[in-house]
């Protein structure tokens, strides 16, 4: 060791501290004969005639470095890792400068087996071309670091693309290798695969491997953050390396087409092409942009879709995805002329509205079918006179507009039913043009069987008047359709021509009228002309017959006619169609309706009219029982009559449950003098509708009477009525308990308790401190809910932050007559000189300034907590998808059956999420405001423990806290909704904004344990609140109230009086309506 | 009295007043209560929403009571709006060569001239605007002068009417009490669509149909208040579409213009109203 020392310390360059500082470590570990041969190899590097510089900095840092590299390695390794380095040197001393100094930096990585061999690798990428050393040094300089990253087989890797590129350009091994360096040290986990794609592409595609990289170095950080894409690009390169260049341009280009939100749509879509129909990658990724400039997400994935399904059932695709092959092309077309609800929806339903008048929705028909009551066709439209269902996508025609038209005209007629009052059909109310039967037949009808009569709805007695009821609706729809479809023309002349067209339409798919059968073919008959007035071919006999038909059809057009003209004539074609026999006919003859015969005439037949259904009704029994011959034949032939095809614009038609369900959510139907059917609500009506359904459906789906539902509908509804009562009673006794609670006043103990008096309506007092309200704060929750409500509503969140910025400008206006500002107003200047010659004292106001008048106002939010608002509500958007109905009767039993089965494990939304959902968006927009706000919630149990929650305070600053503790609030229990109302008020007047409101969420009337008088009067609880809302009201506070609860009208009348108000019938738009009203409420 | 230069005609605010009969259809006993209002110098307040005739109304009474008290009535017409200040009103003091001169301001000349001062829009105006017509409005019925010093007694005729636009549950822009307790209010509303085909009929001179279906369309439009429409259409928008349909332009194209475009902005009430537009206009 002293030799070694000794010898080297001659050369004046080496540093003698350190060289005894290496030969110090290195002598504990190695025998002398390692030292020595450690020693040989410096001086076999140092002995030369003349040693350069590069030579003495390796031997310098070998000295130093020896120490560190020796520590990680066993004896022998660590002689050859010297042998090494000096074979390096020998070929380039600063090369194995670098050696050396990475060494041990990349023995903390690798392993020490590699260690020979990445000095190899590095010695054959100097190998590999001229003017390599810079290149090599960079890869032993940062070996390390890509080690670190990866492993030793990407090294190699790197290496393997280098050598290939260098070749080529060393410079641009140069770029390669920091670009991989840059990679190991910003996104380490990608290092793998970027590794494999630039190797693969230096083998396969090196003449345009500069251009490619280029590219993709550019958009690294982009694919970066697409791990699958990246697994994609590698089996490109696998299969088809000539279109990768095109493919990965045109995907980052929609990848960075920030405007166009697909590019999600596009990845998974690409990436399911890539693993199995690699061929066909580039066509889509070049037609990408006009498929995503003409579909919807929805279509989107709807036409690609049906290509993977092409190529699983093994048939050609070629083309399809690039839109070369027929079939994609039509689908193409066919999704993009086709005018979907969903997207027109929200139009069509304003349209709706400003036609009827009436708070119409619009929804989709396959929500009516799936509510199993009664509904069956999912393609047609149809109204049960609050909603307007219509068909998911029409795609009739090859053009957009005319497809538009049909869905307006289908949409037209069945708000025309609203309009025209099918629904309100009224036994007792005069028609317009025939002399009235339909009450005196009712009131005999009515005798006859008073005892068992159960019928809730006139329209379902109506038709309780014919013994064929089929033939009856039939009768009655034809005519129906044809008096709304009159009246909506005569009303709305613009819509006309496409009415026209939609009736040309539904003409060209009638059925051939030669084979009908003599009933059937006057009903054809019927329908045809009513379609279009026009030449008929009836057999001889049946001539006079349809002539009497026709006209009464033609009076039904007159502009006076009503519903009730339409049961009238009904009644009246009723008897004439049902004498006539349906068996076929031979000749038919061109015939012509001539409008002669007059209205007189059919009144001549009144007498006989009566009599006919008098004897029908009264005697049916009888005749049944005597079946005579005669009546046998009658009534086989009653069986063999099949109702006329449907006309696919007048929809699904369903009179009798339309106005029932109608007159419930009206609550009109007085069902019998114990009570009304608004004490059931429409869940219970829907599920009872289902049962009524199935019980018909399980014999056979085809063929179900409306009538039958009905009736078993109000047989069921007439036991829940007694049920329902008897329970009630009960339940008073139970819930309502009234336990005297001795008027006692209670006390505040704690700093968080607050007493208020509660205001007893017929004493007309003040209970004293009577209610104790616990202020707490509530719990947090965490983020995730307020950020996926954000994300669902992400347009509607934008598009209510620019309404409410739109109202800041406002508050910016110039403030005239100040003592100083920004300058002198020259009108208030003038005036000062004049009063100044006049004598006056002028006024030292002349300044104007523009000035930001603050928005003063301060806002507590009102939620209610209760229990109740857990209650669910249907959430129409849920997996649509799964609701398409088999056609076959039988599949579509099965289907009906497991997906009921389903629907009560589905999951559901409550109102109190939908509270919630209002508030999250109303958030964002209030902070951009700058009004003062808190969010508040109350529940409770009883008039000493009425919760108060805190989610945000008045004064307290937006932190994500509250929307975490947004997602805490939750279904309590009861609602003593007056000290919660007084408790806001008390808070809100310690505020100093010059305009506060109150903002009342709730789902129904207040209600609480003693929040009453004698224990049953929910007045009690009303006027409490009623009274808190005025005292709010007398301090100066602007009170509004929203309320879900559909029956909400009544009371809130009586609870708010001249106070604002609201009743959102259509409770899932909740969400919207909050930052709706919040803004009308505050704006100017 | 009137100084003509070239087409238009000038008067002194206190000398014009309504000579030919307006058109004014009453939809009840309006007529009635303002006569005895007039008659018994109470006040009154015209509420409604915009385009539903107040202002008509106003012109038409002028004209009504001028030929019934056979001496004609000013109706001296004043649209408040946000800077409109007291001194505009009242009067101010004005140089001329010869110095200072005092001109009285329209409110001013109304109350000593006799005429009804209609201030239209009346919550638009500064607050304290609103303060001092209220000695007119009681029992006094004076004004104070401040800067002459003076005060002036109202004449026989003074009549004041203000108008207000009740906004939708809007709190911030409402009339005081003390103000709006000193008035008798006739409330106005969108008449009937037969009684507004009427006034369609004979305010664009249009033929019934096109009337009927312009009025029919106000009543769908109206429909949509509760939908997010802020504001109806008046009958004033009609009455313009009515107009340009007359003067030859394609109905869906006069409403779209006149109508449509006028009272929104939404782009989904927009393309409703453009599709009920079409449902009733060929």
């Amino acid at each position: 060791m002293k030799d070694i020392s000794d010898k080297l310390k001659k050369y004046s360059w080496i540093n003698i501290g350190e060289l005894d500082q290496s030969l110090n470590i290195l002598s504990e570990g190695l025998n002398e004969a390692a030292l020595n041969e450690w020693a040989d190899i410096i001086y076999s590097t140092i002995e030369g005639d003349s040693i350069g510089s590069s030579q003495q900095e390796y031997i310098l840092s070998f000295i130093s470095e020896s120490s560190n590299v020796f520590r990680s390695l066993p004896q022998t390794q660590f002689i050859e890792w010297a042998k090494q380095s000096n074979r390096i040197a020998f070929e380039d001393g600063g090369l194995a400068q670098a050696y050396v100094n990475s060494s041990s930096e990349v023995l903390k990585t690798l392993r020490p087996r590699h260690l020979l061999d990445w000095g190899n690798l590095g010695l054959s990428l100097f190998k590999s071309s001229k003017n390599s050393s810079p290149l090599t040094k960079k890869f032993y300089g940062l070996s390390p670091s890509i080690n670190a990253a990866s492993s030793y087989d990407d090294l190699e890797k790197l290496v393997d693309t280098c050598r290939r590129i260098s070749a080529r350009n060393v410079n641009y091994s140069l770029k390669i290798i920091d670009w991989v360096y840059k990679i190991s040290q910003f996104s380490p986990n990608d290092l793998k695969s970027w590794n494999e794609i630039i190797n693969k592409i230096s083998k396969i595609l090196i003449k345009d491997f500069e251009k490619i990289f280029q590219l993709l170095a550019e958009n690294a950080d982009l694919i970066n953050q697409k791990k699958d894409f990246m697994k994609s690009m590698i089996k490109i390169l696998d299969s088809n390396p000539q279109d990768f260049h095109v493919i990965i341009k045109k995907s980052i280009e929609i990848f960075s087409d920030i405007s166009s939100n697909y590019s999600d749509e596009y990845e998974k879509m690409f990436i399911t092409l890539s693993s199995n129909y690699v061929d066909e990658l580039k066509g889509y990724s070049l037609n990408f942009q006009s498929l995503r400039r003409g579909l919807s997400k929805e279509k989107l994935f709807i036409w690609f879709n049906n290509g993977i399904s092409i190529i699983n059932s093994g048939d050609s695709i070629e083309g399809y995805f690039s839109l070369d092959s027929i079939e994609s092309k039509s689908l193409f077309n066919e999704l993009t002329f086709s005018v979907d609800l969903d997207v027109e929806k929200d139009i069509l339903k304003l349209y709706c509205c400003a036609l009827s008048g009436q708070d119409l929705g619009v929804q989709s028909s396959n929500i009516m079918v799936d509510k199993e009551i009664g509904w069956f066709n999912s393609n047609l439209a149809t109204t049960e006179g609050t909603t307007i269902y219509l068909p998911e996508s029409i795609k009739k025609f090859s053009e957009k507009d005319k497809n538009f038209s049909w869905l307006k005209v289908i949409a037209t007629h069945q708000v025309g039913h609203v309009e025209f009052g099918t629904f309100k059909l009224r036994l007792d109310s005069p028609s317009s043009n025939f002399k009235d039967l339909r009450s005196s037949l009712i009131k005999k009808f009515e005798k006859k069987l008073s005892s068992n009569a159960t019928e809730i709805t006139d329209m379902t007695k109506f038709f309780k008047l014919f013994e064929d009821a089929k033939l009856a609706q039939d009768i009655f729809s034809i005519f129906e359709a044809y008096r709304v479809d009159e009246k909506v023309l005569k009303k709305y002349r613009g819509i006309t021509n496409s009415y026209k067209d939609v009736k040309e339409n539904a003409l060209e798919s009638r059925p051939e009228i030669e084979s009908l059968p003599g009933r059937e073919l006057l009903m054809e008959s019927i329908i045809r002309y009513s379609l279009s007035p026009q030449k008929l071919k009836v057999p001889k006999k049946l001539q006079s017959s349809l002539n009497k038909l026709l006209n009464l059809l033609v009076i039904l057009g007159r502009p006076n006619s009503q519903i009730e003209d339409t049961a009238e004539a009904t009644l009246r074609a009723y008897k004439i169609l049902i004498n006539v026999k349906n068996d076929l006919q031979e000749e038919l003859e061109e015939y012509t309706f001539q409008e002669n015969e007059t209205l007189d005439k059919f009144q001549d037949s009144y007498n006989d009219l009566l009599e006919f259904y008098s004897f029908s009704e009264g005697d049916q029994l009888e005749n049944q029982l005597e079946n005579t011959p005669q009546e046998v034949n009658d009534e086989i032939k009653m069986d063999d009559y099949s109702s006329p095809q449907e006309v696919e614009y007048w929809g699904e038609f369903k009179p009798e449950l339309s106005q029932l369900m109608l007159e419930m959510s009206l609550g009109e139907a007085e069902f019998s003098e114990d009570g009304d059917l608004s004490d059931f609500s429409t869940e219970q009506i829907e599920e009872m509708l289902k049962e009524s359904v199935d019980e018909n459906t399980d014999e056979n789906a085809d063929n179900v009477v409306e009538s039958e539902i009905t009736q078993n509908l109000e047989e069921a509804l007439n036991e829940m009525q007694t049920e329902k009562i008897e329970e009630d009673q009960s339940k008073f006794a139970d819930r309502f308990d009234h336990f005297d609670e001795d008027g006692k006043e209670l006390e505040a103990i704690e700093e968080n308790q607050f007493l208020y008096d509660e205001w007893d309506f017929r004493d007309e007092t003040y209970k004293k401190n009577w209610c104790l309200v616990n202020e707490k704060k509530i719990g947090e929750g965490d983020l995730q809910y307020y950020d996926e409500t954000l994300e669902k509503y992400a347009d509607i969140v934008a598009d209510i932050k620019k309404q409410f910025e739109l109202m800041n400008p406002e508050t910016y206006r110039k403030i005239k007559r100040l003592e100083e500002g920004e300058e002198q107003d020259l009108d208030l200047t003038v005036e000062a000189m004049v009063d100044l010659r006049a004598g006056i004292s002028p006024s030292e106001k002349l300044y104007w300034r523009r000035n930001k008048v603050e928005r003063s106002i301060a806002v507590a939010f009102l939620l209610d907590m209760s229990a109740s608002t857990a209650e669910a509500i249907d959430d129409t958007d849920a997996s649509r998808d799964e609701w398409s109905a088999p056609d076959n009767p039988e599949k579509y039993m099965e289907w009906l059956r497991k997906r009921r089965s389903q629907g009560f494990r589905r999951s559901y939304k409550r109102i109190v999420d939908l509270e919630k959902e209002g508030l999250i968006l109303l958030l964002d927009a209030l902070e951009n405001l700058g009004d003062t706000y808190g969010i508040f919630g109350f529940s409770g149990y009883g008039r000493e423990n009425v919760e108060y929650f805190t989610i945000k305070d008045l004064d307290e600053n937006f932190s994500p806290t509250i929307p975490k503790r947004i997602d805490r609030i939750s279904p309590l229990h009861a609602t003593r909704m007056g000290p919660a109302v007084r408790h806001c008020t008390q808070k809100l007047l310690k505020t100093e904004e010059k305009s506060k409101f109150i903002f009342l969420i709730s789902d129904g009337r207040p209600q609480d344990r003693g929040y009453s008088r004698e224990g049953v009067e929910k007045e009690y609880a009303v006027n409490d609140t009623k009274k808190a809302l005025l005292e709010a009201k007398h301090e100066g506070i602007t009170t509004f109230c929203l309320t879900v609860d559909k029956e909400g009208h009544d009371y809130m009348k009586s609870m708010m009086e001249d106070l604002s108000y609201e009743v959102l019938d259509d409770i899932a738009s909740l969400p919207l309506r909050i930052p709706q009203l919040y803004k009308n409420l505050t704006s100017n | 009295m009137a100084t003509k230069s070239s087409d238009s005609k000038n008067y002194k605010i206190e000398d014009y007043s309504i000579q030919k009969e307006p058109f004014y259809i009453p939809v009840s006993d309006e007529v009635q209560v303002f006569e005895s209002a007039y008659n018994q110098k109470v006040p009154i307040l015209l509420k409604g929403p915009t385009g539903t005739g107040k202002t008509r109304f106003v012109e038409y009474m002028s004209w009504y009571i001028s030929n019934n008290v056979k001496k004609s009535v000013p109706l001296i017409t004043v649209a408040c709006h946000e800077d409109l200040t007291a001194s505009d009103l009242v009067g101010r003091y004005l140089i001329d060569s010869a110095g200072t001169k005092w001109i009285d301001g329209p409110l001013t000349r109304a109350v000593k001239s006799g005429g009804i001062c209609y201030l239209d829009e009346i919550v638009e105006a500064r607050k304290d605007t609103t303060v001092i017509v209220h000695p007119l409005t009681d029992h006094r019925r004076i004004l104070t002068i401040d800067k002459l010093g003076e005060v002036v007694e109202a004449a026989d005729g003074f009549l004041m009417v203000v108008s207000y636009n009740p906004g939708y549950q809007n709190a911030l822009k409402d009339l005081k009490q003390s103000t709006r307790q000193r008035f008798v209010a006739i409330e106005f509303d969108f008449p009937t669509p037969e009684l507004e085909a009427k006034v369609l009929k004979e305010e664009a001179g249009i033929d019934d149909s096109i009337a009927e279906s312009l009025a029919s369309l106000g009543e769908k439009i109206r429909n949509l208040t509760d939908h997010g429409l802020s504001e109806a259409a008046s009958t004033r928008v009609l009455i313009y579409a009515g107009k340009l349909i007359k003067d030859g332009i394609d109905p869906r194209r006069a409403c779209q213009v006149a109508v449509t475009w006028g009272i929104t902005d939404d782009k989904k009430l927009y393309r409703s109203i453009e599709e009920v537009i079409s449902a009733i206009f060929p």
